[in-house]
């Protein structure tokens, strides 16, 4: 598709036609919808403007030719050298442009940067020209201005200058401005400048560059981050480095110094440290004196801890620089870094002695002072801190609130109203309770467990049947007396039979559930009940019997005196004593022969020991250790939170 | 053995004290960490949902994340730029950036805090957050206690090699605090920062700061 028909008109170097060609065809071809049309429309509009203008000018030659032969009286400058060949921009896309008509779209020309200064000397002959000399109508002229402008250095750095140039004539021209506009990007394209970031907000504010750069990199899937038009965006976005700097020395490659400067600040910016301090190094090498260079040396070193070297360069840039603040900053910070707390105090001092308004300078030299061991000086200049660094009123407004606040917090916790603590308290008190509970339950059972010894007749009538008892018994004998649990009638509930006649008949009696014996305390007789298994009578005489003691029933006193007065009718110890013994029954009726005999039978008193352990267990088992154990824990734990949060609350008021 | 773990959760509450006293409002709630142990499950879940973890995937993925690289990370790389600016600089910049700019707030914490920081910057905050992260973790069960017990112990102590002293492990952490939640109004960011480092100061932690604590 050619030009024209991407305009969708005829060929014309009709400017306002093809303007309002190009007017048109955006409606087709909206940058936001088609970007890819879009592009080729704004090229095809630059080309067929681009056509129309060298048709216009060819026609200005001839009229000025035919008016120059007209007028005999000659310029000193020679028109001819004044037509430097446009720039067709339309060279750059040979795809997208077909020359028709044999016409040769010839690629523009170089400018060379380093013109021939000669030829302008008559414009630029002193710095201060005036602005009436350096006024330019055509783009040529105000291209080669700008490149004559940039190489002179310190015209290059000077505002004004630029100010003046961007103020020519030239600039209030539509069309002039997207030609300069386009050669500009050229220009930029076949190198990179280096001018202040003042200037170049001054050209972007002119020729609005941004944008255009800006859509190219959107399109451009490969863009480079280290093309120049990133390059270009930056010095617009961050601030720049200082120019001036360099006027006071003669010599110097400008361009190489700054190169070099500009190469180690990019890379300084992203971290890659080896690379920064090779470029920064060598600009060193040629200039030791730029401010910027030196700071930007020292944050190297910094960041790889030499900090040493870096003190160095920011000892330079002070000389430099006394009343610029940065270089003081990073000489406390190193100190810091490096655990000179004297020497970091020092610095901060004499930074707040020229800066009294810095906060960072306090907020450090409380650092030292903390380290130093003074807590208080720390936190009086923390309070200071508060007030330098406050901008907004209303903050300072807040810090009586917060006074109330903190007040307000206290006697929320004297009220108990922090939760943690409650909470902790509770489990105190219920597992405090708990154990005092078990303690004294263990007690209880101990108690009862301990026998009461009993020392006189008084006291066995006094004893209570539920009471552990223990009295010594003497002179045990065996009664040959068996208790039983039910009968041989299913109406008794237990009764006493004669052992011998009992073991004789196992079959009908089996097992008996006590043994009676008959002992001796304090004179009287007393009834001994104990497990037939106990061997009794091997209990020393003397030694105290432990047990519960019980009223004598009729039925045992009966048994009793019925054995104690009973006698074989053969002699003793014969084995028809012994026949005899075996066949006396005491629980079948009662044998009326004892009673004619007047065998003398003993006082027994009414209350008899049944030989036994305590009814109620030992309270030390594993269950109630585990149990009280487990409490206790709860208990410890609960007291281990409540101190850890009541020193918390403490703490933050 | 009692008192080894006795002196690590003394040491860990201390570390994130700041963290909790600093949080945004809604997440005051956990007030410490001891109070991780006790508090509902459901304040826990949010404490977790603010901070992007809803599984044991993601809580891995975090966990992994602050040990690694951290806000730190974010805060050194903005540093990095600031830093190569001269005061005037780093101001005239700051100012230029539009204040829809998402970078901006994030900009200004890092101005105000690059210059009062030790090296190791807002480490701090991120081990303080890997702490809590591990206790929460434990008691939710996204996580083993005894290896929540044991990456505690290596995240307080590499803190323990990165500062010298509670006070500046305090400042970090509280700018590193400010650093991922800045305040509405960032003109009262300094007083702010100060204010809360002057209540920490205020605080003795009851275990010093070099304690051996294995």
């Amino acid at each position: 598709m050619t030009i024209w028909e991407r305009l969708s008109i005829s060929r014309t170097a009709d400017i306002k036609a093809i303007k309002r060609a190009y007017a048109k065809q955006l409606k087709v071809y909206h940058p936001e919808d088609d970007p890819r049309g879009y592009q080729a429309l704004r090229e095809a509009f630059d080309a067929a403007l681009s056509f129309a203008k060298r048709e216009a000018s060819r026609e200005e030659v001839v009229e000025y030719e035919e008016l120059r032969d007209d007028d005999e009286s000659q310029s000193d400058i020679e028109p001819q050298t004044l037509l430097v060949p446009r720039i067709n921009l339309s060279q750059l896309n040979h795809e997208h442009i077909q020359p028709e008509d044999n016409e040769q779209l010839m690629p523009p020309p170089r400018i060379p940067l380093h013109a021939n200064q000669s030829i302008w000397q008559h414009v630029f002959e002193t710095e201060g020209s005036s602005s009436s000399e350096t006024d330019y109508n055509t783009v040529p002229e105000f291209v080669e201005a700008i490149i004559a402008l940039y190489e002179h250095f310190p015209s290059r750095i000077s505002k004004d200058k630029w100010l003046e140039l961007l103020n020519s004539s030239v600039m209030w021209n539509i069309d002039f401005k997207l030609q300069i506009r386009n050669q500009l990007m050229f220009i930029l394209e076949d190198r990179k400048l280096f001018l202040p970031t003042e200037i170049w907000r001054l050209l972007e504010s002119s020729l609005d560059l941004e944008n255009t750069i800006q859509e190219s990199i959107d399109f451009d899937d490969d863009h480079n981050p280290n093309s120049i038009w990133s390059y270009y965006l930056r010095q617009l976005k961050y601030p720049g480095l200082r120019y001036e700097f360099l006027l006071q020395t003669d010599g110097l490659d400008y361009d190489q110094f700054l190169q070099l400067r500009d190469q180690g600040y990019a890379a300084l910016s992203q971290n890659d440290l080896k690379q920064a301090e090779t470029y920064l190094k060598r600009a060193f090498a040629l200039f030791a004196d730029d401010p910027d260079l030196l700071r930007l040396l020292g944050e190297c070193c910094m960041r790889t801890a030499q900090y040493e070297a870096a003190l160095a360069y920011f000892d330079q840039l002070i000389r430099l620089l006394p009343e610029e603040i940065d270089g003081h900053l990073y000489k406390a910070r190193i100190w810091y870094y490096m655990g000179q707390t004297s020497q970091t105090a020092e610095q901060c001092q004499y930074i707040l002695s020229k800066w009294p308004k810095n906060s960072d300078a306090v907020i450090l030299l409380s650092h030292c002072r903390m380290s130093l061991g003074n807590p208080g000086e720390a936190e009086e200049l923390l309070n200071k801190a508060v007030q330098l660094s406050d901008r907004n009123q209303s903050t300072l407004e807040e810090q009586p609130n917060l006074v109330k606040a903190n007040r307000a917090n206290r006697r929320n916790w004297k009220l108990l109203f922090n939760k943690n603590i409650l909470l902790h308290m509770i489990i105190m008190l219920v597992t405090s309770a708990l154990i005092i509970g078990c303690i004294n339950y263990y007690w209880n059972i101990s108690i009862q467990n301990t026998p009461f010894i009993v020392t006189s007749l008084n006291d066995l009538e006094l004893i209570n049947e539920q009471e552990y008892t223990a009295l010594s018994v003497t002179n045990l004998q065996d009664i040959n007396i068996n208790h039983y649990a039910g009968g041989v009638n299913s109406f008794d509930s237990g009764f006493y039979e004669n052992s011998a006649y009992a073991f004789r008949h196992f079959d009908e009696y089996g097992n008996p559930t006590y043994r009676v014996y008959l002992g001796e305390f304090n004179g009287q007789h007393i009834i001994v009940f104990a497990d037939p298994a106990t061997d009794v009578l091997s209990i020393q005489s003397g030694t105290a019997i432990k047990g519960y003691v019980h009223a004598v029933s009729s039925r045992l006193e009966s048994a009793v005196t019925h054995m104690l007065r009973w006698k074989p009718s053969n002699p003793e110890g014969t084995p028809e004593a012994k026949l005899e013994l075996y066949n006396k029954s005491i629980a079948i009726g009662f044998d009326t022969d004892y009673e004619s005999n007047s065998v003398p039978v003993p006082e027994i008193n009414q209350k008899y020991i049944e030989i036994s352990d305590p009814k109620t267990k030992s309270p030390v088992n594993k269950f109630n250790i585990a149990t009280l154990g487990l409490i206790i824990a709860i208990w410890i734990r609960s007291l281990y939170y409540l101190v850890f949060e009541y020193r918390k609350i403490r703490g933050t008021l | 053995m009692l008192g080894v773990r006795l002196h690590q959760t003394a040491f860990y509450e201390s570390m994130t004290s700041t963290l909790f006293k600093v949080a945004p409002v809604q997440l005051e709630r956990l007030g410490s960490y001891q109070n991780i142990s006790t508090c509902s499950k459901s304040t826990l879940t949010s404490w977790l949902l603010v901070r992007g973890v809803t599984d044991s995937i993601s809580f891995n993925r975090k966990l992994k994340w602050l040990l690694y690289e951290g806000h730190r990370a974010e805060f050194a790389a903005l540093a990095q730029i600031l830093s190569t600016m001269s005061e005037a600089g780093r101001k005239q910049y700051i100012n230029s950036l539009a204040e829809q700019d998402k970078q901006k707030n994030k900009l200004i914490c890092v101005d105000q805090f690059m210059n009062i920081l030790t090296p190791a910057s807002i480490a701090a905050f991120d081990f303080a957050q890997l702490t809590a992260l591990y206790k929460i973790g434990s008691r939710m069960r996204l996580t083993g206690r005894k290896e929540a017990r044991s990456f505690s112990l290596e995240a307080a102590q590499i803190a323990q090699s990165k500062y010298n002293s509670w006070h500046e492990y305090y400042s970090a952490c509280i700018a590193g605090s400010y650093f991922e939640s800045p305040p509405a109004d960032l003109s009262s960011l300094k007083p702010r920062y100060v204010q809360k480092l002057l209540e920490a100061t205020r605080v003795h932690p009851p275990i010093q700061w070099d304690r051996k604590l294995k």
